[in-house]
C-alpha cells in the first residue's frame, strides 16, 4: 500500500517537474537558435544572440540595476519583515490580523495601480532618484512574500521553547535569539528568495518609476521587444538561469542544500 | 533635483535612508548640473536615435542627450507627476497622447522663430497651429507572412476573408492605430473613400463585428504580433507599421508590410517642446533639427518612416508606398472614450 | 510576551507611510474627480452588467488558478519531501529556475508550445484526445495552463517549507500505532501542513487576482479581468474614479476571500 504511494508520487514528481521546465527548456534552446525569429525547434546551434547582447551594454547596466535594487529591497523587507511576523504570531499586538493584512495586501492590487500611486506620492514630496524610488517600492511588494513564509513557520514553532529558554536564564531576546531565529532561518532563506526573485521580475510598478538613470531589467526586456522580438531575450533568460544554478550549486557547496532547506 | 548618472553605493544608501526617513522634509540635495537635455519617447527609437543621431547632435551642441524610452502613455503619467518641475525637455509621443499633454498644459507650443527647419517639413506636419510637429510618418497597414503569403495583402478586406479564419489580429482599442482598422472596415461597408469613411463609425462598428470570427488575438504590443506572424502561426496583422516590421525584415525574418490598395495611413508621430522645459534653447534646436535632411534621412533610411521633408531622396520601401491618410486625431479624441467600451462590449469578446 | 509589541512598529510604519498612504491619496483624489460619491461608482459598476462579468472573470480565473496550484502543488510538495536527495536537488531547481525568468519571456514560451503545430497539439494527438490540432493559443484552456505553470512555485514553496519541518518522530510515532499511510497523512501531515497551504494559497490567490501581464500576453483583450479594466481606467480611458473604484471591488474580494481561507485552516487545526 505504502509502496503504491511512493511510485505514484513519484510519478506525479516527474510530471510536474516537466510542466514547470517546459518554457524554460524552449527559452534556452532557441537562444541558440541561429534564426532572427524567436521559434523552435531549433535545427543548428548558434551562439549569433549571445554575441549581440554581450555588445548590448544597457542589458548589462539594467542587470546590475535589478539585482542591485533587488538585494537591497531584499534585505531591508527580511529586516522588517522577521520582527513584524514574530510580533503577529505571538499576538504581541493588538490588531495582529490587520497588520499581517496590511503587509501582505501589496499583491492583491494590481502592479499598474500600485505603481501610479507611488508615482504621485513620489513626485509629491520631492522625490525623484529613480534608485530610491524602486527601492522604496520594492520593499513593499517583497514584503507580503517573506511575511507569508513567516507565518506559515511561525504557526508551527512551539512557543514554549522560549519560556523554557526564559525558565533557565535566557532573556526574552536572548531566548528568541538562541532558539526562535534558528528555527525561522529556512522560512527566511525561502522567503527572501521568493522575494528577490519577485523583485527581480516586476514590470508593471518599476515601470512608472524608471527613467534615464535607472532601469530595470525587466522593462528593459520590454524596451527591446519595442525594436524585435529575436531571441536575444531568450538569451539573456539562459545567462540568468545559469546564474540561479550556480548560486544554488554554491549554496550546496556551503552550506549543503538539504541542510539549508531552501524549500 | 536631476541626478547625475554616476553614482556610488554610498551615496545612494544615504539616499535609500532617507528615503526611509520619507523624504518627507524633501532634502535640498546639492547637484551639480551639467548640460543636459533629456527626450522622453518611444522605447523603440532607442537604438536609432543613440547610434545616429545623439552623437552627432552632441558634437554640434556641446551637451549631452539622454533618452527615456518607454510607451506613450507612461511617458504622459511621468510628465503628469512632475508638472511643475519637468523633467523632459522634449517629448516624442503620439498625437492622441499629445491632444491630452495639450489640454493638461504639459507642453507648449512651439515658436516658429526658434525652429529654424520648420519651413521644410509639409505643410500638415504642423499640428494645431504648432503645438506640436510630425516629424516622420511611419506607414501602418497591414503585416503578413512573406513566405505563406507571397501576394502580399492587395486589400483590406482580407482580414475579413474566411480563408484566414483564426489566423488575424487587429489593435487593441487602446492602441493608436485602431482608427486605421475603423476607417478601412467603414470603407469596405459604404464604399466612401478611407478620408471620408473614418467618421462613419456605426458603419465601422457592423463591419469589424463580423471580423470575430477570423481573429486570433486582439493585441497590445507590436512583438507579440510579429512573432506569430514571423512563426506562421498567424497570418495578417492589421494595423502593424514601417519601423517594427521592416525591421524585422531586415533582421531577416520571413515578414513585410503590405501595400493594400485602398491605402496606408499614416502612425501620428509627434514631437513636442515641454512646458517649463529645463533647456529650452536646446529644446528648441533638437526639435528643428529632427525636421532637417540629415535625421529626416535616418527615418526614412533606418526606421523605414516617410519623412515629412520632402527633400529626402526615399529608400525603395518608402518610395513605393502611395500618399498615407492622416487621421482626424481631433476626432478620435473626441469620441475615444465612446469607441472604446463600444469596442469592448461588441468586438473584444 | 507582550514586550515584543513594538517589534511590529517598523514594518507597520513602512507598511503606512510608503504603501497605504500614496494607495489612499490616490483613491481619494480618485474619487473627487468622479461625478458624485464614492457609492455613485460602485452604483455604477454593479449596475452594469460588463463589470459584472469581468468581476466574475476574475473571480473564476483566480479562483480555477489557485485550487489548480493547489491540487497540482500539495501532493507534488508531499512526494517532494520523500524524494532522494539529487531527485529532490532536481525538484528544487524544477521550482525555482521558472521564477528566474521573466514572465514575458516564459510567455513566448508557452506560445511556442500552445500553438498549432506545438508540442502539446502533437502530444495530445500522439496520446488520442484530439484526431486533429485544436487552437489552444489564445483561448481560456491556454490561459489557465499557462498561468498555472508560472504561479505553480508560489504554492509549492510554502507548502514545502513547512512539510520538511513537520517532525518525522510525529510520523514515526503515527505509524508504531499502526495506524496506516493515509491515517497518518490525515492525522499528522495534513493538519501540520495547512500554515504551508494557507501561505502558498493565499500568495498565489493575490498574484492571480491582480495579474496583468499573464492574461494580457496569454490571451489578449478579448477576456477581461479587474487588473486590465482598472488600468484601462487610470492610464487610457482618464477616469480614475471608476478605477479606484474597481479597485476597491478587487481589493475587498482577495482580502474576503484569503480571510475566509485562513478560517477553513484554522477550523481544521482545531478539530
Amino acid at each position: 500500500m505504502a509502496r503504491v504511494f511512493i511510485v505514484l508520487g513519484r510519478f506525479w514528481a516527474l510530471l510536474v517537474i516537466v510542466f514547470l521546465l517546459a518554457p524554460i527548456f524552449v527559452t534556452v534552446a532557441v537562444s541558440f537558435s541561429p534564426s532572427a525569429v524567436f521559434d523552435f525547434p531549433v535545427d543548428r546551434l548558434s551562439t549569433r544572440w549571445y554575441e549581440r547582447l554581450s555588445r548590448q551594454s544597457s542589458f548589462w547596466e539594467a542587470l546590475g540595476t535589478s539585482a542591485w535594487i533587488a538585494s537591497v529591497s531584499t534585505l531591508l523587507a527580511v529586516a522588517l519583515a522577521t520582527p513584524a511576523a514574530i510580533a503577529i504570531a505571538t499576538r504581541a499586538i493588538p490588531g495582529a490580523r490587520t497588520l499581517a493584512g496590511l503587509l501582505t495586501s501589496p499583491l492583491m492590487m494590481p502592479g499598474l495601480v500600485v505603481g501610479i500611486a507611488f508615482l504621485q506620492a513620489f513626485r509629491a514630496v520631492g522625490l525623484r532618484d529613480a534608485q530610491t524610488c524602486l527601492v522604496i517600492a520594492h520593499v513593499i511588494i517583497t514584503l507580503p512574500y517573506i511575511v507569508r513564509t513567516l507565518l506559515a513557520s511561525l504557526h508551527l514553532f512551539d512557543f514554549s521553547l522560549i519560556d523554557a529558554a526564559r525558565t533557565l536564564g535566557s532573556t526574552w531576546p536572548g531566548a528568541v535569539a538562541k532558539v526562535l531565529l534558528p528555527a525561522l532561518f529556512p522560512a527566511v532563506v525561502t522567503g527572501s528568495a521568493f522575494a528577490f526573485l519577485a523583485s527581480f521580475d516586476n514590470y508593471s510598478i518599476s515601470l512608472f518609476l524608471v527613467d534615464v538613470t535607472a532601469r530595470t531589467l525587466p522593462i528593459q526586456v520590454l524596451n527591446y521587444l519595442e525594436t524585435g522580438a529575436d531571441p536575444t531575450i531568450a538569451a539573456i533568460s539562459t545567462i540568468l538561469l545559469c546564474f540561479t544554478v550556480l548560486a544554488l550549486l554554491l549554496a550546496d557547496r556551503i552550506v549543503g542544500v538539504r541542510r539549508l532547506d531552501l524549500g | 533635483m536631476t541626478q547625475a548618472t554616476s553614482k556610488t553605493r554610498r551615496s545612494f544608501l544615504a539616499q535609500t535612508a532617507a528615503g526611509a526617513s520619507l523624504a518627507l522634509a524633501a532634502p535640498a540635495l546639492a547637484q551639480v548640473r551639467r548640460k543636459e537635455l533629456i527626450i522622453g519617447g518611444p522605447a523603440g527609437m532607442t537604438d536609432v536615435l543613440k547610434e545616429d543621431v545623439f552623437p552627432s547632435f552632441e558634437r554640434k551642441y556641446g551637451c549631452r542627450v539622454l533618452f527615456d524610452g518607454s510607451s506613450s502613455l507612461e511617458n504622459l503619467k511621468k510628465m503628469q507627476a512632475v508638472k511643475d518641475r519637468p523633467q523632459f525637455s522634449v517629448v516624442l509621443m503620439d498625437d492622441p497622447v499629445m491632444i491630452v499633454a495639450q489640454d493638461e498644459k504639459l507642453i507648449e507650443k512651439i515658436d516658429p522663430k526658434n525652429i529654424p527647419n520648420i519651413g521644410a517639413i509639409v505643410q500638415n506636419a504642423i499640428v494645431r497651429d504648432g503645438w506640436w510637429l510630425s516629424y516622420k510618418w511611419p506607414r501602418a497597414s497591414i503585416a503578413y507572412n512573406s513566405k505563406n503569403l507571397p501576394g502580399g495583402t492587395p486589400s483590406w478586406a482580407m482580414l475579413w476573408d474566411p480563408k484566414y479564419k483564426g489566423k488575424v489580429m487587429i489593435p487593441s482599442v487602446r492602441a493608436t492605430q485602431i482608427p486605421f482598422i475603423l476607417a478601412a472596415a467603414a470603407h469596405l461597408e459604404t464604399g466612401k473613400p478611407i478620408a471620408e469613411a473614418q467618421y462613419d463609425i456605426n458603419a465601422a462598428f457592423k463591419k469589424l463585428a463580423t471580423i470575430r470570427s477570423n481573429l486570433l488575438l486582439i493585441y497590445n504590443g507590436s512583438a507579440q504580433v510579429a512573432n506569430l506572424i514571423e512563426t506562421g502561426e498567424a497570418t495578417l496583422g492589421a494595423g502593424m507599421f514601417s519601423s517594427y516590421t521592416l525591421w524585422r525584415k531586415r533582421a531577416g525574418a520571413p515578414v513585410d508590410l503590405g501595400y493594400p490598395q485602398e491605402g496606408s495611413f499614416a502612425m501620428p508621430s509627434g514631437i513636442a517642446k515641454v512646458a517649463k522645459a529645463p533647456e529650452p534653447e536646446l529644446a528648441d534646436a533638437f526639435i528643428s533639427e529632427t525636421l532637417g535632411a540629415e535625421y529626416q534621412k535616418v527615418w526614412a533610411d533606418k526606421l523605414y518612416d516617410t519623412p515629412t521633408n520632402p527633400s529626402v531622396t526615399l529608400p525603395p520601401e518608402v518610395a513605393a508606398a502611395s500618399t498615407l491618410t492622416v487621421i482626424d486625431w481631433g476626432f478620435v479624441a473626441q469620441n475615444r472614450n465612446e469607441w472604446m467600451s463600444r469596442f469592448d462590449r461588441e468586438i473584444a469578446i | 510576551m507582550a514586550a515584543a509589541g513594538w517589534l511590529a512598529l517598523p514594518a507597520a510604519a513602512w507598511a503606512t507611510i510608503c504603501f497605504l498612504l500614496p494607495l489612499a491619496i490616490l483613491f481619494a483624489t480618485s474619487f473627487q474627480s468622479g461625478d458624485g460619491a464614492p457609492f455613485g461608482v460602485f452604483a455604477r459598476i454593479f449596475g452594469d452588467s460588463y463589470y459584472r462579468d469581468v468581476i466574475a472573470n476574475t473571480v473564476v480565473y483566480a479562483s480555477v488558478v489557485t485550487f489548480a496550484c493547489l491540487a497540482i502543488g500539495y501532493p507534488f510538495a508531499l512526494a517532494l519531501v520523500r524524494l532522494p536527495g539529487w531527485l529532490q536537488a532536481l525538484g528544487m531547481i524544477a521550482i525555482l529556475l521558472p521564477l528566474t525568468a521573466s514572465a514575458i519571456v516564459k510567455t513566448f514560451g508557452w506560445t511556442i508550445l500552445l500553438r498549432t503545430t506545438g508540442l502539446v497539439n502533437k502530444l495530445l494527438m500522439a496520446i488520442g484526445a484530439i484526431d486533429a490540432p485544436i487552437r489552444i493559443l489564445f483561448t481560456l484552456p491556454g490561459l489557465y495552463l499557462g498561468t498555472i505553470n508560472m504561479l505553480l512555485p508560489f504554492m509549492i514553496l510554502p507548502i514545502f517549507a513547512v512539510m520538511r519541518r513537520i517532525d518525522p518522530t510525529l510520523l514515526d510515532a503515527a505509524a508504531t500505532l499502526r495506524s496506516g499511510p493515509v491515517d497518518r497523512f490525515l492525522r499528522v501531515t495534513l493538519p501540520l501542513s495547512l500554515p504551508g497551504a494557507f501561505a502558498g494559497f493565499s500568495i498565489v490567490f493575490s498574484l492571480a487576482s491582480s495579474a496583468y501581464v499573464i492574461p494580457t500576453l496569454l490571451i489578449g483583450e478579448r477576456h477581461k479581468v479587474l487588473s486590465k479594466v482598472i488600468a484601462h481606467n487610470f492610464l487610457v480611458a482618464n477616469d480614475p474614479a471608476l478605477g479606484a473604484g474597481l479597485a476597491v471591488v478587487l481589493l475587498i474580494f482577495c482580502t474576503s476571500m484569503i480571510a475566509l481561507a485562513a478560517r477553513f485552516g484554522r477550523a481544521r487545526k482545531e478539530s
